[in-house]
């Protein structure tokens, strides 16, 4: 019904020619910037995988680095027990990902807001101690992985699975009918049954699709670090690393997670160079999470809007009680 | 005429606290009945559990022959009952457009969707107007435009109605029950709760009185809104 947006040509002139040029980076840089590049790619296909169903589902999950950490270890074992090869492993741990998601949907789609957040968080903090106990993923010791050392091939991996997140969002959720039904269970659960929408089938299917990216994602990351371990993959900062992205890009659209992504990964990499490891991050970004919530609860992406708006009116903005928020 | 919803000795337990304690009424098809009683009276949960948000524990529910007592509420919605829930149950970041196009996705007469959207905004013509707005930025008595239309784009033949002059001006109440006689003389039948006594047994034709759960009394409107009992009781001083 609902018809797809014209594009505009200066739009799709853009969108090719930063694909052209996303194309040709390991060409232009060094392997440094490129593995930033890669790790960047990384997580905009995370935190868009994220924003399915926390922005326009209104489902905030607080443990969608489970699917990650699960996607990761089925893409080690099959390759490790089974000798898959890389793509094989990658295409099975998508499709067992995102059927674990619904059985894991199934309970914990009935409960709502915080409730959600909850439960999701128990359950991948469940699944941590459970690779962590098991024998077959190596328990604490973690799991190697056949290496691979081609920083060309991880980075168009990684950029290929942004690039399908980020249209399957546009296609799916952006502009479909399919996308107005979930927003219509993010607006109002109830009034969208009273419609005839089967909402039961909706949550499950946004759940275990952006859980199977997530996990798709996740595989690819085991096999680029080559060793992954309960902490590394299933840790809680995986999840709260998607979350505050896109709260910090700007929830429920298209652009806000890739902008929150970059922005604070390169932060986070930047950070990391100047400071070594050290906890200052977590300040940081605990402090940056709270401004952006008081002061721009749209996130990054409202900020041109915001200085548009006479610099009177920011004022008022910056200055006036916080809006609610969706968390 | 014939029934089109018959309900039998149904029971809404919340915990430990019984909302309904077994009634049993019916709807003729084309008629409008409501259900007046005050607060906490069970009015709302009787809808909730014909329109399957709650699961009745004991009773029948009949929908035009078929026994609906344990369906989905998505697939009773399918069937041609639309409830308007309390408070209205706006899509509010989506625009009106929007909203009314989701009712229509589960409809297989796409030729018939199209004069019926036509129909909606000729009879609601401001929200023809405010096609493009988000729903949040109607005003009360707008936004329960909203929500009638979308049950009627539904395709639904019944709307079950709660408590549609809720938080609404008195002005803006006649409006709104105009055009439920409206929607009503047009073949739809409506099952109507309201806390409003006075104006929904004019508007109706039958009426059931609910008081803890139980039926009180039910009769012709015209006939309750006489009956000194009720008058004393829900109708005050008028």
């Amino acid at each position: 019904m609902l018809k797809m947006k014209q594009l505009t040509q200066p739009r799709v002139i853009i969108f090719i020619l930063s694909l052209i040029v996303l194309c040709t980076l390991p060409w232009v840089v060094s392997s440094f910037i490129l593995r930033i590049a890669t790790g960047i790619m990384m997580w905009i296909g995370l935190a868009l995988s994220w924003n399915m169903l926390g922005g326009y589902m209104g489902y905030i999950s607080f443990g969608h680095g489970a699917s990650f950490g699960v996607g990761a270890y089925i893409t080690g074992l099959l390759m490790m027990l089974l000798h898959l090869p890389f793509f094989v492993a990658l295409i099975i741990s998508g499709v067992i990902t995102y059927i674990f998601a619904m059985i894991v949907g199934y309970p914990t789609l009935r409960l709502s807001g915080s409730y959600f957040a909850i439960g999701t968080w128990a359950f991948a903090e469940m699944m941590r101690q459970l690779v962590l106990v098991l024998d077959t993923t190596g328990g604490p010791e973690g799991l190697r992985l056949p290496p691979m050392l081609n920083d060309n091939f991880f980075y168009f991996v990684m950029f290929g699975l942004a690039l399908l997140v980020f249209l399957t969002a546009y296609f799916f959720f952006e502009n479909s009918d399919f996308g107005l039904k979930v927003k219509a269970v993010r607006e109002e659960e109830v009034a969208a049954r009273t419609l005839g929408l089967n909402t039961t089938w909706i949550k499950n299917q946004v759940f275990a699709l952006s859980s199977m990216f997530a996990g798709i994602i996740g595989g690819a990351f085991a096999y680029w670090i080559t060793y992954i371990h309960p902490d590394s993959v299933l840790g809680p900062l995986i999840a709260d690393q998607m979350v505050i992205m896109v709260l910090l890009g700007g929830i429920g659209t298209l652009f806000g997670p890739v902008i929150g992504a970059i922005v604070l990964y390169v932060g986070n990499q930047y950070m990391l160079a100047a400071w070594g490891q050290s906890s200052a991050y977590l300040i940081i970004l605990g402090l940056a999470i709270c401004l952006v919530i008081l002061f721009l609860p749209e996130g990054l992406l409202s900020l041109p809007r915001v200085f548009k708006s006479t610099t009177k009116g920011a004022f008022a903005r910056l200055f006036s009680p916080p809006r609610k928020t969706r968390i | 005429m014939t029934k089109i919803m018959e309900i039998e000795n149904l029971e809404v337990v919340y915990g430990v606290i019984k909302a309904l304690q077994g009634i049993s009424f019916y709807i003729d098809e084309g008629e409008i009945v409501t259900i007046i009683g005050a607060n906490g009276a069970g009015k709302s949960s009787t809808l909730r559990a014909v329109s399957g948000m709650v699961r009745p524990s004991s009773g029948k529910i009949r929908f035009k022959d078929k026994d609906v007592t344990n369906t989905p509420s998505h697939i009773i919605a399918r069937q041609g009952l639309s409830h308007v829930p309390e408070g209205r149950g706006m899509l509010t970041k989506l625009t009106v457009e929007e909203n009314l196009i989701l009712a229509t996705y589960n409809r297989k007469d796409h030729s018939q969707v199209k004069e019926d959207m036509k129909n909606v905004y000729d009879q609601f013509p401001r929200l023809s107007e405010r096609k493009r707005q988000a729903a949040g930025n109607l005003s009360g008595g707008e936004q329960q435009m909203l929500a009638i239309a979308r049950a009627l784009m539904t395709g639904a033949d019944t709307l079950l109605l709660d408590e549609p002059s809720m938080g609404l001006a008195p002005l803006i109440v006649q409006e709104i029950f105009a055009v439920i006689k409206r929607i009503n003389q047009a073949g739809k039948t409506i099952l109507l709760v309201e806390q409003n006594a006075m104006t929904a047994l004019r508007t109706a034709n039958r009426a059931y009185i609910l008081e803890n759960g139980t039926l009180l009394k039910s009769g012709k409107a015209s006939d309750l809104i006489s009956d000194p009992e009720v008058k004393a009781a829900y109708l005050g001083g008028y």
